[in-house]
């Protein structure tokens, strides 16, 4: 088992979960988690705003929002109302976790997200938006001057959220996280989209770049290691995926990852051969959680690491 | 002290360990499957005041089978063949047998008023009992999760969930050891649906057949789900609800605690991110201390030593809880809860704690 560092720590931030019967600590290091379990009897608008009437809101920075009520039934935007609602007085807040949810709470592909435009207009300062969760995920093209921080992890990314990407800008982003998932759960689209929305997305500040969880690892690996705008990129993450010995070969074969310190491969499907030249590679390549093929009467199945 | 068990097995190996450490004489061991065939081998070890743990006999096929084949005569059924390794078979049946052994097991310890037992045999039946044994903590006043009783198959469980307004629930084999073919389902108005489970099932030869896999499988088609959980009823199954766990990291935990003579010892937390959380699934053990506040802990110890009221001759046992917002929930008890290789409590692992338990309670 692996606890992914994002559910322990965010925006920099020691994650605790928030107990209304606790006072709350006021220190800087600590993002709230506000969440409901499935005994609650109250919603997560009456959360929050119990909470908002704690915490000092001048100074909040950073906030994440777990299970809602029932999330696969009730979508996420009564919470991206209410939050919205209380926008004005937070002068501080730059960084946003919505749908921090584990697979014991909620499935990733039944948590109902929502529509995000009324969330980025209500916080223009905002820096980092996670979302969890792409069934009923609504993104109308936007522009956010502040955002450097921008994932959507998913089990099924619909294209149409990659198509409003690439209408959107975002000038200051410095890290982009996709997880695209499978045909099973949504993911619809092809590397070509990709494409279009990292020629849209890429800034000069732009760091990171994550295409994760793909079902077409392999064609995304095909790409990007021929693609010119990854020159300013330090890491590329194509974990979680079914990246195979096709999109290996095409790594190594390619001609844009000079400039990488870093490519992360982990849950991969690639053979010993091909993982010991990579390991060659004159940057850090990670090749944990190998991965081996599913047999079924002559058929080969991969699997994404979440979603399936 | 003379061990009912399987010879050269882990509980067998770490119990004469801590003897060895605590300088005491190598304990004696009697087969299940010896015991089985010659009950009188019980008289002859036990010819002198001591004191009979019974270990379980599953970790032994010919034991197993000797269980098996005896549940089936006194159910009136045909002679079930042997399971292979990691089969779920005739889970009813295996109970019925090993239910008469133990009491016969019982009768003949009457005749020896000198032995003392660790845990007597027909506490140990009924924690064996899952279903029954649930109900009899709730009436000792523990809180368990909401009890759906008897599950007949998958049409039925639709039914119970109804009923009962609920789309979450754990199923579990009434006469199952440890995760063994245990299902977290879930449901919703959408209309999807999802087994997670440790029960893998095989369709051949005509027949459904059951196996335990230690990868944890999930089944989202209602055909699969309801071929498995039909299987499984056939073989005795029940639901209960599902109980949010306390987070931690990406994952979840519960609560391992065992109970040596009434008092909470060792307890450990099991944090995994699948809805199993038994530590031979890959899961993680954590450090209670850590991730309980006062009232939580309070709460556990409370419930461990209210639980062990409910099994008064039990010396040791294990109780696998949740405990939330100070509450504890005892989601099984298991009278061989004690193999938890190398987990200490004030310096001493359950094999040893026992033993001087014991000692003190001579």
């Amino acid at each position: 088992m692996t606890i992914s560092d994002s559910t322990t720590t965010f925006h920099n931030k020691k994650v605790v979960q928030y107990d209304p019967e606790v006072a709350l600590d006021a220190s800087p290091n600590l993002v709230y988690r506000l969440s409901l379990g499935y005994d609650d009897k109250h919603t997560m608008p009456d959360l929050l705003a119990g909470f908002m009437e704690k915490v000092d809101k001048s100074t909040l920075e950073a906030l994440i929002i777990g299970m809602w009520g029932e999330p696969y039934e009730a979508g996420a935007d009564a919470v991206i109302a209410a939050l919205a609602s209380h926008a004005p007085q937070l002068p501080k807040l730059r960084a946003l976790f919505i749908g921090d949810m584990t697979y014991e709470e909620c499935e990733i592909s039944w948590i109902v997200q929502g529509s995000y435009k009324p969330l980025l207009d209500a916080f223009p300062q905002l820096e980092e938006l996670r979302i969890r969760g792409g069934n009923a995920l609504a993104l109308d093209p936007f522009t956010h001057e502040n955002l450097r921080k921008f994932t959507i992890e998913s089990g099924g990314l619909d294209q149409k959220i990659a198509w409003a990407l690439t209408e959107s800008v975002m000038p200051r982003l410095e890290h982009l996280e996709l997880w695209l998932g499978t045909e099973d759960y949504g993911f619809t689209g092809d590397a070509a989209l990709y494409q279009r929305v990292l020629a849209q997305l890429a800034t000069p500040t732009l760091r990171y770049l994550g295409l994760r969880d793909a079902q077409i690892a392999d064609e995304l690996a095909a790409w990007l290691a021929n693609e010119p705008l990854l020159a300013t990129i330090a890491t590329l993450d194509l974990s979680l995926g079914t990246l195979g010995d096709v999109g290996a070969e095409a790594l190594l074969r390619g001609t844009q990852l000079g400039n990488l310190k870093r490519m992360d491969l982990s849950h991969h499907y690639i053979s010993e051969a091909n993982q010991e030249k990579l390991g060659a590679l004159p940057f850090a390549v990670v090749l944990d959680d190998p991965q081996e093929d599913d047999e079924d009467d002559g058929d080969v199945y991969r699997y994404v690491a979440v979603g399936e | 002290m003379v061990l009912l068990a399987t010879p050269g097995s882990k509980r067998t190996r770490l119990l004469q360990a801590a003897r060895a450490q605590l300088c005491l004489p190598v304990a004696r061991v009697l087969a299940w499957r010896d015991w089985l065939d010659q009950p009188h081998l019980l008289d002859a070890a036990l010819d002198q005041p001591g004191v009979l743990k019974i270990e379980p006999p599953g970790d032994d096929p010919v034991a197993h089978l000797h269980l098996l084949h005896d549940g089936c005569r006194l159910l009136g059924r045909p002679p079930a063949r042997a399971p292979e390794h990691g089969e779920l078979l005739a889970m009813d049946a295996w109970f019925a047998g090993f239910a008469a052994s133990l009491q016969r097991l019982s009768s003949q310890l009457t005749a020896l008023p000198w032995a003392r037992v660790v845990n007597a045999p027909d506490e140990i039946c009924l924690m064996t009992d899952k279903l029954a044994c649930q109900r009899h903590l709730a009436a000792h006043g523990l809180r368990t999760p909401a009890l759906l009783g008897r599950v007949e198959g998958y049409d039925h469980l639709q039914a119970l969930l109804h009923e009962h307004g609920l789309d979450r629930v754990y199923l579990k084999p009434r006469y199952g050891s440890s995760a063994s073919g245990v299902v977290a389902y879930r449901r919703n108005r959408a209309g999807q649906q999802q087994a997670t489970t440790t029960a893998s099932i095989v369709a051949g030869h005509g027949a459904i057949r059951l196996f335990n896999v230690k990868r944890i499988r999930r089944h989202e088609q209602a055909a699969d789900i309801a071929a498995l959980v039909d299987a499984l009823a056939a073989q005795a199954l029940y639901a209960e609800a599902w109980l949010d766990k306390p987070r931690c990291g990406a994952g979840h935990y519960d609560l391992r605690a065992v109970a040596i003579a009434g008092q909470p010892a060792h307890r450990v937390a099991r944090m995994g991110t699948q809805m199993m959380t038994n530590l031979h699934l890959d899961n993680l053990r954590g450090d209670t201390a850590a991730l309980l506040d006062d009232a939580d802990m309070a709460a556990l110890e409370a419930a461990v030593r209210q639980a062990a009221r409910a099994f008064p001759a039990s010396r040791v046992a294990g109780y696998d809880m949740v405990v939330r917002r100070g509450q504890a929930h005892v989601l099984e008890a298991n009278a061989f809860g004690d193999l938890l290789p190398g987990l200490l409590w004030n310096g001493h692992d359950t094999y040893a704690a026992q033993l001087l338990a014991l000692h003190r309670h001579a």
